[in-house]
C-alpha cells in the first residue's frame, strides 16, 4: 500500500510580552499615521524578551507539539527547520551550522537527518511539502517541521525608519514572534487524515515585491514590500493554483471547512476570498483569521491559526481543511487533510 | 529507480578584484542557464529548483534565493515561449541550507520527488559570495556556483543510497553568523574555523564512509571514485592519503579561494570528460558541513 503522511500533532510558543498597534502607531514619526488596526485587523502581537529569539520560539513551540504527540525526540527521524529568521542568542543570525542542528540538539533527537530551508512566509507548508515526499519514499517515518519567527526587529526597524504614510516598511508594523511545530508520521492511501500536498509554484517574477535582509547599520533585519502589488499578484495566481489542488483532492471549495490563508490583513484577507469565492463558485465552511491578538507571524501563522481553532475546540471531527501558502517569491501552495486524530490531542473527545 | 545526471556547470565571476561585491544570484544563474544548454532543455522545463548557497549578496532573506534564480534563468509560469503553462508544469523552488551537505540532501528529495513520478526534470544551484566586502571576518570562500540537471533513471542507476551523520560533539569546530558589532555599529558576517576542525573532519567523513559501505553491504574496492567536499582546505588531499581511498578522492582547486557549497559540483565538473570518469562505474559523493554533518551518496553509473 502507498505510504502518506500525516500530520501527529501541532505545537506553538508564543512570548508573553504583549504590544499594541496602537503603542506601535504612537511611536511613528509622521504626521498623518495610517489607521492600521482597521485595515489589518491586528489589536496586539506578541514580542520576544531580551532572552527569546528563533531559535529558542522554536524549540519551545517543539516542546509543546511532543507533549501532545505519542513520539519521544529520539523517534523523530528528520528535523527541517523553516524559519525566515534565524536568530540564536538575541539577534545573531546563525549560517554555520543550521538552526535545526542546534534545534535537534536541544530536543534529543540527535540522530535525526536535519537541514534548514527558507521559502519566506510559505517555510513551514514547504517543510511539510519536503518530508511528505520522505515519508512517502519511506526513508523516514516521522519528521519534525518546525519554525520560530523573532520578527518584531523588522517592526522596530521600521518604526524608525517610516517617514510617510504610504511607505514601504509598513507591512513589518504588523509582524508579531511566534514559534510552531508539527510531527508529521507515515499513515496509508486509505486513512483519510493523509495529507494532499500540491500545487506548489514559485510565480517567480514578482521576487521583487517584498524584500527583507539583515540591516547594515543596526541589529535586526529590515522589509521593504509593495503590498498592493503583492495583493494583485495573489489574487491573480492563487484561485487557478486553489482550483488544481482542490481538483487533486476530489473536493470543492465548497466542501473545505476551514479555510486558512496565510495571515496578512482581515482587509487583503476578505478582499482576496470574495474574488476566490467567485472564481472558484463557492465558498469554504470558514475562513480562519487570527490577526487580532498575535498579527502577522511569517512562517508559523497557518499552525498558530489551527492551534488555536484546536484550543478552543471550534473545529469538529471530520472538518477539511486547507491551508494556503502566499509567501514573498511569490509562492503559492496548499496542503490539504481531513482533520480527526488532531482534535483528540487538543483533549476535544466530541 | 535512482536519479541520474544530466549535466553539471559551474560559473566564476569574469573579476575577482578583492573588496568587490560579487552577485550571488547572478552567478548561481549563470551556471544554472550553462547546465540547462548543455542538456538543451528550456528552461520552462525544471520542475524544481533548489539553492544550496549560504552566504549571498547583501544577506537577503527573503524571497528564497532561489525565486530571484528562478526568474533569472526565466523558468516561470510563462517560461521563454511567453505562454502561460497550466500549473502542473510550473516550477517550485526554495532555499535549502546545510553547509557542504545541502547538495546531497537536496540530491536526495529530488530523486523522492521523481521516484513518486511528480517530477521529471530538477536543478540544484549553489553560491556562496562574501554578502558585503569588508564588513566580513574569516571569509575565505570563492565567488563560484554551480549547477546540477538531475533526471530519472533506470532500476539500480544514478543515485541509489544515501547517508547522512551527526557529529554534535564538534558542533563549535566552525561556525558562521551574522553579528552586530556595537563598536563598529555594522553588521558583520564572523567565519570561525578551529585548528582542529579540518582533523574532525577527516576523521567524521572516514568514518561515515565506512559506516555507509557497511550498512550497504559494499566494500571499499567496490567504489571507483570519491567525490568529497572541497572544504575545509585540505580535506580531500587528506581523504587520499587514507590508504583505502588512495587514488579515488577528486581533488579540485582554484586560485578563486575556497571551494565551500559548490565544492563537490565543482570537482565533478572538472573531471565529467576525464578518462577516470568514463571508466567509473560506481562513484561516492561524500560531503562534509559544519555541525559536523556528513552526507554520503552512491551514483551508480
Amino acid at each position: 500500500m502507498e505510504n502518506k503522511s500525516k500530520i501527529e500533532s501541532i505545537g506553538v510558543k508564543l512570548p508573553e510580552r504583549c504590544v499594541t498597534t496602537r503603542d506601535i502607531i504612537s511611536k511613528l514619526k509622521i504626521f498623518n499615521p495610517p489607521n492600521l488596526e482597521r485595515i489589518s485587523g491586528i489589536k496586539e502581537r506578541r514580542f520576544c524578551a531580551e532572552n527569546e529569539d528563533s531559535y529558542t520560539l522554536a524549540v519551545d513551540a517543539v516542546k509543546d507539539c511532543l507533549s501532545r504527540s505519542k513520539y519521544k525526540p529520539e523517534a523523530i527521524d528528520m528535523v527541517v527547520c523553516c524559519s525566515i529568521s534565524r536568530n540564536k542568542d538575541g539577534l545573531t543570525t546563525v549560517f554555520e551550522p543550521p538552526l535545526s542542528l542546534f534545534i535537534k540538539e536541544n530536543i534529543g533527537a540527535p540522530k535525526a537527518l536535519n537541514f534548514d530551508i527558507a521559502n519566506a512566509c510559505a517555510g513551514m507548508l514547504t517543510g511539510i511539502y519536503i518530508v511528505d515526499s520522505f515519508i512517502k519514499q519511506g526513508i523516514i517515518k516521522t519528521g519534525l517541521v518546525v519554525s520560530g519567527e523573532y520578527i518584531s526587529n523588522l517592526s522596530e526597524t521600521a518604526v524608525n525608519r517610516i517617514r510617510t504614510a504610504t511607505s514601504s516598511q509598513l507591512a513589518s508594523l504588523t509582524l508579531g514572534d511566534a514559534g510552531a511545530a508539527i510531527v508529521m508520521e507515515k499513515t496509508d492511501q486509505s486513512d483519510s487524515q493523509a495529507l494532499k500536498v500540491s500545487g506548489f509554484t514559485t510565480f517567480s517574477h514578482y521576487n521583487n515585491l517584498c524584500i527583507g535582509r539583515q540591516c547594515h547599520t543596526s541589529p535586526g533585519g529590515i522589509m521593504n514590500t509593495k503590498r498592493r502589488k503583492l495583493h494583485s499578484a495573489a489574487i491573480l495566481e492563487l484561485p487557478k493554483i486553489l482550483k488544481a489542488a482542490l481538483l487533486d483532492s476530489n473536493l470543492s471549495f465548497s466542501q473545505i471547512d476551514y479555510f486558512i490563508p496565510h495571515q496578512t490583513s482581515i482587509t487583503a484577507i476578505k478582499v482576496g476570498m470574495q474574488k476566490m469565492v467567485k472564481k472558484l463558485k463557492g465558498s469554504p465552511g470558514e475562513t480562519v483569521t487570527n490577526l487580532e491578538r498575535f498579527g502577522n507571524t511569517a512562517s508559523t501563522s497557518h499552525i498558530l491559526a489551527l492551534h488555536r481553532y484546536l484550543q478552543e475546540k471550534r473545529i469538529k471531527k471530520g472538518s477539511n481543511i486547507l491551508m494556503t501558502a502566499l509567501a514573498s517569491g511569490l509562492v503559492i501552495g496548499c496542503v490539504i487533510f481531513s482533520i480527526k486524530d488532531l482534535i483528540l490531542t487538543y483533549g476535544n473527545t466530541n | 529507480m535512482g536519479t541520474l545526471i544530466e549535466t553539471v556547470a559551474i560559473a566564476t565571476p569574469s573579476y575577482n578584484q578583492i573588496g568587490v561585491q560579487h552577485n550571488s544570484t547572478k552567478l548561481a544563474a549563470d551556471a544554472a542557464i550553462h547546465s540547462i544548454q548543455k542538456a538543451n532543455l528550456n528552461p520552462e522545463q525544471i520542475e524544481i529548483l533548489i539553492n544550496t548557497g549560504i552566504y549571498r549578496t547583501d544577506n537577503i532573506g527573503e524571497p528564497a534565493m532561489a525565486a530571484v534564480i528562478q526568474d533569472l534563468i526565466k523558468a516561470h509560469p510563462f517560461g521563454i515561449k511567453k505562454k502561460r503553462l497550466p500549473p502542473k508544469n510550473q516550477t517550485f523552488s526554495f532555499d535549502l541550507m546545510n553547509g557542504g551537505c545541502g547538495f546531497i540532501n537536496a540530491i536526495q528529495l529530488i530523486d523522492g520527488l521523481m521516484n513518486s513520478g511528480s517530477l521529471h526534470k530538477g536543478i540544484i544551484v549553489t553560491a556562496d559570495v562574501e554578502p558585503r566586502p569588508g564588513f566580513s571576518e574569516g571569509y575565505s570562500f570563492a565567488p563560484i556556483a554551480a549547477a546540477l540537471i538531475l533526471k530519472p533513471g533506470k532500476k539500480n542507476q544514478g543515485f541509489i543510497q544515501f547517508g547522512s551523520d551527526t557529529y554534535l560533539e564538534y558542533k563549535d569546530r566552525f561556525t558562521g553568523q551574522l553579528v552586530f558589532s556595537k563598536s563598529r555599529q555594522k553588521s558583520l558576517l564572523i567565519l570561525d574555523q578551529t585548528e582542529t576542525y579540518l582533523d574532525a573532519c577527516i576523521r567524521c567523513s572516514n568514518e561515515s564512509i565506512n559506516k555507509f559501505l557497511e550498512t550497504n553491504k559494499l566494500n571499499i574496492n567496490d567504489i571507483d571514485l570519491i567525490i568529497p567536499s572541497q572544504t575545509p582546505q585540505g580535506l580531500p588531499d587528506a581523504l587520499n592519503q587514507i590508504s583505502a581511498l588512495e587514488g579515488k578522492v577528486v581533488i579540485a582547486n582554484t586560485d578563486l579561494g575556497e571551494l565551500h557549497t559548490a565544492g563537490p559540483a565543482f570537482a565533478l565538473e572538472k573531471i565529467w570528460s576525464s578518462q577516470q570518469y568514463n571508466k567509473a562505474q560506481n562513484i561516492l559523493f561524500v560531503t562534509v558541513s559544519a555541525g559536523i554533518t556528513t552526507a554520503v551518496a552512491l551514483y551508480r553509473k
